[in-house]
């Protein structure tokens, strides 16, 4: 019982740390993607991108590999007979790959409604609430700020207002400047950008290297303290299981030798107790890797506040330690027991 | 007669000894790497992240409105506010200075390049500042002053710190010799190529400039050229001033204290509150610090860095310790394991003993003792195991050639890791000591 509950332990452990180890990374991946886009794609030729070829980005091939996407379009208007660069930009789809924005107030909602930079509001006096008009050549806008950005970037610069109203208003309808992307970090990044490169041609795809840089070093650090503090832990739950396993077989020398006494061959001694071994490893290790999945979740939900995903290599091994241990062990133990002569052990001595 | 008994049983079974001694310190060992870990793993994350770019902005107080699109920058002349080059080395003057990894100055201004637009921006490339002399003194609320050591010699910065995930292609331009770096975009449009000249005009009067480097950044960079400053300062007509600085400083995650201070203004604080905020780099105290130091400065925080950094910092701390602690507790049931199995093997010894008229308390006594200091054993052998394996560790995971070893740190981890080897120890042979004296004498001695 206390080897099977040894066992368990151990496996669970084993299994915790591989989720951990599997699991973390992709989470933490996610984490970083807080730090905004990590790829920009700006027109390669022409002055503008289309609109209508956003669609590329929701193509099968491509929406696994992108988190976000945000498409733009920047033009300088006058707003009180000041030049300021005005930002269109689809909200919805903003606020997800910006995450770090600090709004006073809050989004814009509606057509009229337009987010502003701290900067831009001191320099045009603006505040929460207030009505302005924005004129770009001919045409002129009114709109109601609804909310004050810091972001510490150049956005503290610039008047936010949606996507549509600004194309209407500087008569671009259908055109964009820019698409901010964000997109798992790594390796992967590069094959984004290839295909990205091939589905949209018109298209520049560029990675923001500060971003994706500080990405990368990260997670290649991670790997590597991931990597070595599982195998530490499962050096720490192989050693837990061999010394039970061994208690366990040593309680149990004088029963083994009075099979021998009986007339039990060695090998059939030494395969009963492997088979039991086999058993408890077994059924150890299922509860083992139950209990370890359980584990590895609550660390997940604790530090993320979600389920990490289980790694699928996790299970097998930790299966595969709990019996490969306990059956190591118990043969190790039961041969050393085996060697010594009947006689002296049913002695007691 | 109690010592030479100890003596005896632990001579006596020197591989058991040994066994034991071994797996308390391979407990031990884990624990002390861990804690060394745990400590100082954030902080080399924090380190290792600050590679990546400045997180404060320091601009004039009267901040003019820009107009920034696709890489050209404007700004009305008559709003135009500076701020002075010379005051710059006072940033290693402030309270957390060494928290001051980088720091670059800017000045910029439109220019045509060969016939085109461009943004011609004067900065630090590679700078050795001299750090003013003199005592500097830091008064607390309560009142009292705290005089900081002066820092000697010089403080080596400029972009080519700041920034480190550019790529240059060719070199860094000098900070004595007139050449640009171009950004990557502005070059395949002008088509020039390293060590080309390029003709660049301000304001009616042209000069002629080598390309040393064409740097590729995926930003608004590309549209760029860079000039060390005091060209640029040359070509502007803005002696000794520039616009804005970039500066990368190593801070903690905000938490309640830093966000109360931010919400409330720090001049709010309770005194002690204050003191406290004042002395812990904060992103927003370092802000104040600066802002104190160099007058008719803003600091803002640039937040796409600082609030993930802080983010993930948080996370990652977090993570670590809850992986240590699994990794402490399986190292430590790995040690009762052990502890049982050699009990165990001695309940012969003990039923003899309990025969030969030793009472329950001796017996115990002698069984802790030796479970004590076997633990003490494994433990001082695990502590420099930890140490090596941290030292390993960290330098396999981090290229910063291992960790800075605080003296303040280890006083804290040695005893800590002793401690729960001894106990463990003790622990892991209280129950099977107990168990075995419960026993009959004489059925222990016959082997049932």
């Amino acid at each position: 019982m206390v080897a099977i509950c040894a066992i368990a332990l151990g496996a669970s452990l084993v299994v915790a740390a591989l989720n951990l180890r599997y699991g973390i990374k992709e989470r933490l991946a996610r984490e970083l993607r807080s730090y905004g886009a990590n790829l920009v794609l700006v027109p390669r030729t022409e002055p503008f991108l289309k609109e209508s070829d956003l669609v590329i980005l929701e193509d099968k091939r491509l929406k696994d590999r992108i988190i976000g996407y945000a498409p733009f379009i920047h033009k300088v208007a006058k707003v009180d007979g000041k030049d300021v660069v005005l930002v269109g930009a689809r909200f919805s789809q903003l606020s997800k790959i910006s995450q770090w924005w600090q709004i006073e107030g809050r989004w814009p909602e509606k057509e009229n409604e337009a987010l502003i930079g701290t900067n831009a509001a001191s320099k045009l006096g603006l505040r929460l609430g207030d009505r302005f008009s924005a004129v770009h050549k001919i045409s002129q806008l009114s709109l109601s700020v609804t909310g004050l950005l810091h972001t510490g970037g150049a956005e503290e610069h610039q008047v936010l207002v949606r996507l549509e109203t600004l194309q209407r208003l500087t008569l671009l309808d259908g055109f964009l400047t820019s698409v901010l992307v964000s997109s798992p970090a790594g390796k992967e990044l590069e094959e984004t950008v290839a295909i990205l490169q091939k589905a949209w041609p018109q298209a520049e795809a560029r990675t923001l290297l500060q971003v994706a840089r500080a990405e990368e070093a990260i997670l290649a650090r991670l790997e590597i303290f991931l990597t070595l503090v599982s195998l530490l832990i499962l050096t720490a739950a192989g050693l837990s299981v061999y010394a039970t396993m061994s208690t366990a077989a040593l309680e149990r020398k004088v029963e083994m030798a009075l099979m021998r006494a009986l007339g039990g061959e060695e090998r059939r001694v030494a395969w009963i107790f492997a088979s039991e071994a086999l058993g408890m490893g077994l059924i150890g290790g299922i509860l083992g890797c139950a209990a370890g999945l359980l584990l590895s979740e609550i660390i997940g939900l604790s530090v993320f506040g979600s389920f990490i995903f289980p790694s699928l290599l996790s299970l097998p091994i930790g299966l595969a330690l709990g019996v490969g241990i306990s059956l190591f062990c118990s043969l190790w133990v039961v041969r050393r027991i085996l060697a010594l002569q009947p006689a002296v052990v049913l002695r007691g001595e | 007669m109690l010592g030479c008994l100890l003596a005896k049983s632990l001579w006596r079974g020197k591989a058991r000894t040994v066994l034991v001694v071994l797996s308390v310190a391979t407990a031990s060992t884990l624990v002390s790497a861990f804690l060394n870990i745990a400590f100082t793993v954030t902080e080399e994350m924090a380190k290792e992240l600050r590679s990546f770019g400045a997180n404060i902005l320091l601009v004039p107080k009267s901040e003019p409105l820009e107009i920034a699109i696709g890489g050209l920058r404007f700004v009305s002349p008559e709003e135009s506010a500076y701020l002075e080059e010379a005051e710059l080395p006072r940033l290693r003057t402030i309270f957390w200075r060494h928290n001051i990894a980088a720091f670059a100055p800017f000045l910029s201004r439109m220019v045509e390049v060969e016939g085109e637009q461009a943004l011609l921006v004067g900065t630090w490339f590679d700078r050795e500042i001299p750090i003013p002399e003199g005592k500097r003194f830091f008064a607390f609320a309560n009142g009292s002053r705290r005089e900081v050591a002066p820092d000697k010699g010089t403080f080596h910065t400029g972009l080519k710190n700041l920034s480190r995930w550019w790529q240059v292609e060719g070199q860094w331009p000098r900070e004595d010799k007139d050449g640009v770096l171009i950004g990557n975009e502005l070059a395949r449009r002008l088509k020039v190529g390293i060590n080309d000249r390029i003709r660049v005009a301000v304001e009616g009067k042209s000069v002629f400039l080598s390309v040393r480097g064409i740097a590729r950044t995926g930003g608004d960079e590309e549209k760029q050229i860079f000039v060390h400053l005091k060209l640029a300062q040359e070509l502007f007509k803005l002696p000794g001033k520039i616009e804005r600085v970039q500066v990368s400083t190593l801070v903690t995650p905000d938490n309640a204290l830093a966000a109360r201070a931010s919400r409330i203004g720090p001049a709010n604080l309770p005194p002690e509150e204050y003191e406290t905020w004042y002395c812990t780099p904060y992103l927003g105290s370092v802000i104040y610090q600066i802002e104190e130091a160099i007058p008719n400065t803003k600091g803002k925080a640039i937040r796409q860095i600082s609030e993930a950094e802080g983010a993930f910092l948080g996370k990652m701390r977090l993570t670590f310790i809850l992986v240590v602690a699994v990794a402490v507790l399986v190292a430590l049931l790995a040690v009762m394991a052990t502890m049982v199995t050699a009990i165990f093997e001695r309940r012969q010894e003990i039923g003899l003993m309990k025969a030969l008229g030793a009472d329950a308390k001796q017996l115990g006594l002698l069984f802790l003792l030796e479970a004590g200091l076997t633990g003490m054993g494994g433990g001082i052998v695990g502590y420099f195991g930890g140490l090596t394996l941290a030292q390993l560790l960290s330098v396999r995971t981090f290229s910063l050639g291992g960790l800075g070893f605080s003296l303040s740190l280890q006083a804290a981890i040695f005893p800590i890791t002793l401690l729960a080897a001894v106990a463990v120890a003790l622990l892991g042979s209280f129950f099977p000591a107990k168990e075995a004296m419960r026993l009959e004498p004489v059925k222990t001695l016959r082997g049932i």
